[in-house]
């Protein structure tokens, strides 16, 4: 089990290892890591020297040349005193507002001449044309001096340009913002070799694709899982959580959603990306809702949720600009459903819920790599954007909580199983099972005290002569055990035969023959047999049974109230049987059956039987035969011998010649002087004279 | 689109990207000098594509010069190549001057350095409106020579869109296979009864290898260091091993359906081939890939037909199943299709390979999720009989056995009490005669039992048995109820109406009843079980009920039974001496009273 358990958690560590890996590799892979290829650059009063020929990437960020409410086309129209920081948004300088335009300036030196450089750009909001040495080389939408001159659009795109003779470029960005929520950028800028710069952006895209694929093939994984399963609904937030961190990851930072649809309106992008931050929040909350739904009320899940809804219907309906001032207030307000997650994640935790610990991990890791990131945008460290590794680190501990949790729920729904059937079972061997099945039914459970049926059948009633004398000898643990010893005797013979024992009346019993009167006969039989088996081998403790069987119609029926149910056989042969039964004690024969059974046998023949007498049981006539097949030997051989004797006596008495009567049974009682049935009719025609 | 005719293409107007398919100047077994100019060429033949499909079948292991001119460039755009890997070494010269290179080829097998890339080449910046394009190319190494893609040609943001947007889609497709392989792998460590999940993840794996050795050679941008050969040798090995693999998890999953040898041969074949591409030689492997195709073909088709008699069977998951497989048919085709440029796009096979996965997946998780959800539904079915089938199981008397729990209850189980044993014996007149039909009867004793059921339990009695016409009850003798609950039960009947087909019935109860030692216990075999109280007393208790069963309403009471129940505590009863019995086979008497209620 120990193994099992490593061999599990080694496999599932090493599925994980494996992705992660991958990622790892190609982060390592990307140029912009490597401090060997990239140089982190300070551009000063709009100027940058590239002289350090050690690198062929420059990631530049510093104070560029800045003109306000003017789109210049030559470095030299800017004024000497004017700085702004990029990356950076003009808000910094100009507190007017967030809207309007302007131009970045930046002169590169230290470039080989006239020699092919690519510059990469990120986003710039919400428009801008990027001119190199007076000549336009690139523009992401169309930058404007009023919100309808201008075209917005988002795009991080490589641009080639050409270093002049003194290995000089002049860079001017003419930026607008009419749309978005500031004017500027976010991101620094890059300059270097084609090679490398195409290089960086191949291993950035790989990881965007590599997430958002990732995270879409969770979505369908666990959207799949509540398709089949829509009782566990935490599936579905969970693939909508992925969903919404997928694309997420798509419309951002190398902007890889405009690969795949290039024709994509900026209104609409710009809605997507936006919304993928309160649907993220309103998600999440949802998911933790329906894992711990003890911890987050559903009252204060709606209080937290409600706003980013709000927002999000702001932003599908409101124009851009609108959403877009909305973000920072609404980025501010989204810390407290966080921390409220946190916490409840904690709570969990402390509450030992399982699983919650893979849900603290994910989220830690998110949380360090959410850190990592700010502090790259902050220069403390070098590198691209990690954020999405760490988004797919952490959804996919939760991935493993969650089929971790239902494993676990299918688990024990298969132990629970295994407990009912252990229950079943106990309860089944209490349940006449056999009787049930003869009322028809086919599933016990619509079992209903009432239920009956109506049969004709042989019905057996047996016990053990004189058996309260043998059990005043013993204490009860021992009646028990003897009993249950006997029965162990009786009862696989009674249902080999195809009898159902009815009830067990101490050590008396009553059996149902559906059958029919054959196989009861049968089963009497081989129960003497076994008996007289067993007296062989306990000589001390010899027991005899005596057994009377009855033909007619039964009703099987369930008695009872909804405290206590039992299947009950209702007819009048049960009480004759016991009857027969008695009557066995008294002639001191083995078995007594009458004539409707005699009627039921295929072939009478078969049996030895002798008849008894008319007797008179609750107000009817019952003919009684015995059955002295399995008698001692002797005594068998000694009826046989002398039965056509015994039935000219039988004959001569029912015809009233009881001189010749008694002249035949005195005859029989020399012959055979223990046969008890002489004696009796001996006694009769005695009385009958 | 423009197409490159007699060694030359014309790009005039046109600003995207295109490849540079068409008749490209070739000179076989033979490297041109780069200096050279296209009408240096005499002979034009297809590119992209294997000279061993030329005319003249040239031998696919060679060498050869391949040109194209591109003119009506315009100065001021950035332009770029885009260089699909070429088997299975090239160097490549613009206007004579070296460009790029993928391995280093050569006249002899001995000095070619193999080597496989996808590349983007941006073209230096220059005036001219023209350019010679001249590639060395030689092949040792590979089956084919030349490329399956044409080199791409374009403005560079163009063809770097066009690149971008066919790496995604390639890396969506491999991220997609590795996460669908953890995941289910995942999901098989979870749960390892059942095997799919875990055979699922491994194919996935694979095929997510598989990507990365073809078209943009993921594998060597993500294992710089692992070297060409090892990837040419991965892309073979994955395809090998993932055909038996599939073999095998197609007979897992419809085990009835495929026959065991062909399984076994099929994926038998396809590990002996893979282990060769592992470590046999390469040109060994390599000439045996065409019997490995015709394997692979022939699996692909027995395979449809089994899925076709699948879905005719309505198998679990059969018809996802075929989906998945008709789409990635259709990938195929559409890919065809691009490859001789009857339609325009981008191979979408690895889509198609996904797809596939992602069915299987989806079959997967159904079948996992029906399997629960069954499992569910038994055990509430299972549940739900347990509580009905309770009701045979006499509780309290197990109660009395000292077992509450009913699993633990053995055959043998036994212990002796002090009980009041009573016997009710009802007769049920119908316009003053017994009910003859038994059906009729056994309706009309079922409404009495349910009647007075709660008298008992509410007196802290135990039906023990039902007898047809009567019931056996149990009392704990310390309770001192048995009295007191047989007179409520009489002034129950008495109360109550019972009709039999808008008959009024007369209902009347005899009792006999009796305290003593008993012995409870279980009785009977494994297969049934029963309870039984095994002692004088019942037998004492049993034959005054057959005295007091020969009157009418006649309730009899053993002197023991009315001393347990504290007898003369009664108000509303009369209690008249009966008679003293010796019963049958003893010599002790017993004293018997009348209990009649005032």
């Amino acid at each position: 089990m120990k193994l099992k358990n490593f061999i599990k958690w080694f496999s599932v560590a090493l599925a994980f290892a494996c992705v992660i890996f991958i990622l790892l590799i190609q982060f390592r892979a990307n140029p912009l890591n490597n401090k060997n290829i990239t140089n982190s650059i300070k551009a000063i009063d709009g100027c940058v020297n590239l002289n350090t020929s050690k690198y062929s990437l420059f990631k530049i960020q510093g104070s560029w040349y800045f003109a306000w409410k003017a789109f210049y086309n030559n470095i030299e129209e800017f004024s000497t005193s004017n700085f702004i920081d990029f990356p950076g948004a003009w808000t910094s300088k100009v507190e007017t507002s967030t809207n309007g335009w302007a131009s970045w300036g930046l002169t590169v030196k230290g470039l080989k001449a006239n020699k092919t450089y690519a510059l990469s750009l990120g986003q710039t909001l919400s428009a801008c044309r990027i001119i190199i040495n007076r000549e336009t080389v690139y523009s992401i939408g169309s930058p404007g001096k009023s919100r309808e001159q201008e075209k917005p659009k988002w795009g991080a795109p490589i641009i080639l340009f050409k270093s002049d003779s003194q290995g000089r470029a002049d860079l001017i960005l003419q930026i607008s913002n009419w749309h978005d929520r500031e004017g500027g950028s976010n991101t620094p800028l890059l300059i270097g070799s084609p090679d490398s710069l195409f290089k960086a952006q191949d291993s950035q895209k790989f990881i965007d694709s590599f997430a958002f694929s990732a995270l879409l093939t969770m979505t369908f994984f666990f959207g799949t899982l509540y398709l089949f399963r829509k009782k566990d609904f935490y599936f579905l937030w969970f693939a909508a959580l992925c969903l919404i961190v997928g694309i997420r990851a798509y419309c951002y930072d190398t902007f890889t959603l405009l690969d795949i649809f290039p024709f994509l309106p900026w209104a609409l992008y710009f809605r997507i990306g936006y919304l993928t931050f309160p649907f993220g929040i309103l998600v999440f909350l949802g998911f933790l809702n329906s894992i711990y739904p003890n911890l987050l009320p559903k009252k204060i899940f709606f209080i937290l949720s409600a706003p980013f809804f709000l927002y999000s219907i702001i932003i599908c309906v409101f124009p851009a600009q609108i959403s877009a001032k909305l973000l920072t207030s609404m980025q501010v307000y989204s810390v407290i459903p966080v921390i409220w997650g946190i916490v409840i994640i904690i709570k969990a935790c402390l509450q030992k819920i399982p699983g919650c610990w893979w849900l603290l991990f994910g989220f830690s890791v998110a949380t360090v790599f959410f850190i990592i990131d700010i502090l790259i945008s902050m220069w403390i460290f070098n590198g691209a954007s990690t954020i999405h590794i760490g988004m797919i680190i952490c959804l996919m501990c939760i991935a493993l909580m969650v089929i971790e949790n239902y494993s676990a729920s299918f688990l024990k729904t298969s132990l629970f199983r295994t407990e009912l059937e252990t229950l079943n079972n106990s309860i089944m061997r209490f349940v006449p099972q056999k009787i049930l099945n003869l009322l028809g039914h086919t599933t016990l459970s619509e079992l209903r005290p009432g239920d009956s049926a109506e049969y004709e059948m042989a019905v057996m009633f047996s016990d053990i002569r004189s058996f309260t004398t043998l059990a005043e000898k013993m204490d009860s643990n021992s009646v028990i055990s003897f009993l249950n010893s006997y029965y162990a005797l009786i009862v696989p013979i009674v249902r080999s035969n195809g009898g159902i024992i009815v009830k067990y009346a101490g050590d008396g019993f009553t059996a149902l023959f559906p059958d029919g009167a054959e196989s009861a006969m049968k089963s009497a039989s081989e129960i003497h047999k076994a008996i007289n088996r067993h007296n062989k081998s306990h000589i001390d403790k010899n027991i005899i049974a005596g057994i009377g069987i009855d033909f007619g119609p039964v009703v099987l029926g369930v008695v009872g109230s909804q405290d206590r149910m039992d299947a009950v056989a209702f007819s009048d042969c049960t009480a004759t049987a016991a009857f027969f039964d008695a009557q066995s004690k008294k002639f001191k024969v083995k078995t007594i059956i009458n004539t409707a059974l005699l009627r039921g046998l295929k072939d009478p023949q078969k049996w030895l039987l002798r008849p008894i007498d008319t007797i008179i049981y609750n107000n009817q006539d019952h003919f009684l035969f015995e059955v002295f097949s399995e008698n001692q030997e002797k005594q068998k051989e000694a009826k046989l011998k002398t039965l056509g004797k015994y039935e000219r006596a039988l004959f001569a008495w029912q015809t009233e010649d009881y001189k010749k009567a008694k002249q035949l049974f005195y005859e029989l009682y020399i012959e055979n002087p223990d046969d008890i049935l002489t004696k009796y009719y001996l006694k009769k025609t005695g009385l009958a004279k | 689109m423009p197409a490159v005719k007699e060694g030359q293409i014309d790009v005039t107007n046109y600003n995207h990207a295109l490849g540079l398919s068409g008749k490209w100047a070739f000179a076989a077994m033979q490297f041109v000098s780069p200096k050279a100019s296209l009408s240096s060429f005499e002979r034009f033949e297809s590119f992209p594509a294997s000279w061993d499909s030329y005319e003249d079948r040239l031998s696919p292991k060679g060498y050869a010069t391949y040109a194209v001119k591109i003119v009506g460039l315009d100065p001021k755009i950035d332009y770029a190549l885009w260089f699909p890997g070429l088997s299975s070494a090239a160097t490549c010269y613009i206007d004579g001057e070296v460009f790029y290179s993928q391995g280093k080829p050569s006249g002899n097998k001995e000095d070619e350095q193999a080597y496989k890339a996808s590349s983007l080449v941006s073209l230096p910046k220059q005036d001219k409106t023209e350019l010679f394009l001249l590639i060395h190319l030689s092949n040792f190494f590979d089956i084919h020579s030349g490329a399956s893609h044409p080199i791409r040609f374009g403005p560079l943001l163009e063809v770097s869109r066009l690149r971008n947007r066919i790496r995604t889609l390639l890396t969506i497709s491999f991220a997609a296979l590795i996460i669908v392989s953890v995941l289910f792998i995942v999901l098989f460590f979870f749960k390892t009864s059942d095997k799919t999940p875990l055979w699922l993840g491994l194919l996935s794996l694979l095929l997510a290898l598989r990507i990365t050795c073809y078209d943009e050679y993921f594998f060597l941008m993500l294992f710089p260091s692992a070297g060409f050969e090892l990837m040419f040798r991965l892309g073979y090995f994955t395809l090998a091993i993932a055909l038996a693999e599939f073999t095998i998890f197609f007979f897992s999953l419809y085990p009835f359906l495929s026959k065991k040898i062909i399984t076994d041969f099929i994926s038998g074949s396809s590990i002996v081939y893979s282990l060769l591409t592992l470590f046999g030689p390469v040109s060994f492997f390599t000439k045996l890939l065409i019997p490995f195709q015709i394997i692979l073909l022939l699996t692909a088709l027995w395979l449809i037909s089994l899925a076709i008699k699948a879905i005719r069977l309505k198998l679990n998951g059969s018809l996802i199943l075929t989906f998945g497989f008709l789409f990635f048919i259709s990938t195929l085709v559409h890919d065809i299709l691009v490859s001789n440029r009857i339609i325009n796009g981008i191979f979408m096979v690895q889509f198609g390979i996904t797809g596939i996965i992602y069915a299987i997946g989806l079959m997967i998780i159904k079948n996992i999720s029906i399997a629960f959800n069954k499992q569910e539904k038994l055990n509430d079915n299972l549940n739900q009989l347990n509580k009905t089938l309770e009701l045979f199981v006499p509780v309290r008397f197990l109660k009395y056995l000292g077992k509450t729990d009913i699993s633990k209850v053995l055959l043998g189980d036994n212990s002796q009490q002090q009980m009041s044993i009573v016997f009710l014996n009802l007769k049920i007149l119908n316009n003053g005669k017994e009910i003859d039909d038994q059906m009729q009867l056994f309706n009309a004793f079922n409404k009495v039992i349910e009647t007075i059921s709660p008298v008992v339990i509410s007196n802290e009695g135990i039906i023990d048995k039902f007898f047809a016409g009567g019931i056996m009850l149990l009392f704990p003798a310390e309770k001192r109820s048995a009295m007191h609950c047989i007179l409520e039960i009489i002034k129950t009947i008495k109360n109550t109406k019972f009709y039999n087909n808008d008959a009024l019935l007369k209902i009347s109860a005899s009792a006999g009843m009796h305290t003593g030692n008993v012995v409870l216990g279980t009785l009977g075999d494994a297969e049934r079980m029963d309870t039984t109280v095994v002692s004088d007393a019942v037998n004492i208790a049993s034959r005054i009920t057959e005295l007091a069963d020969k009157k009418n309403d006649c309730l009899l009471a053993s002197n023991a039974f009315l001393k347990s129940n504290g007898y003369q505590k009664s108000v509303n009863t009369k209690i008249t001496p009966f008679g003293r019995f010796s019963l049958r086979g003893r010599s002790a008497t017993v004293d018997i009273y009348e209990i009649s209620s005032i």
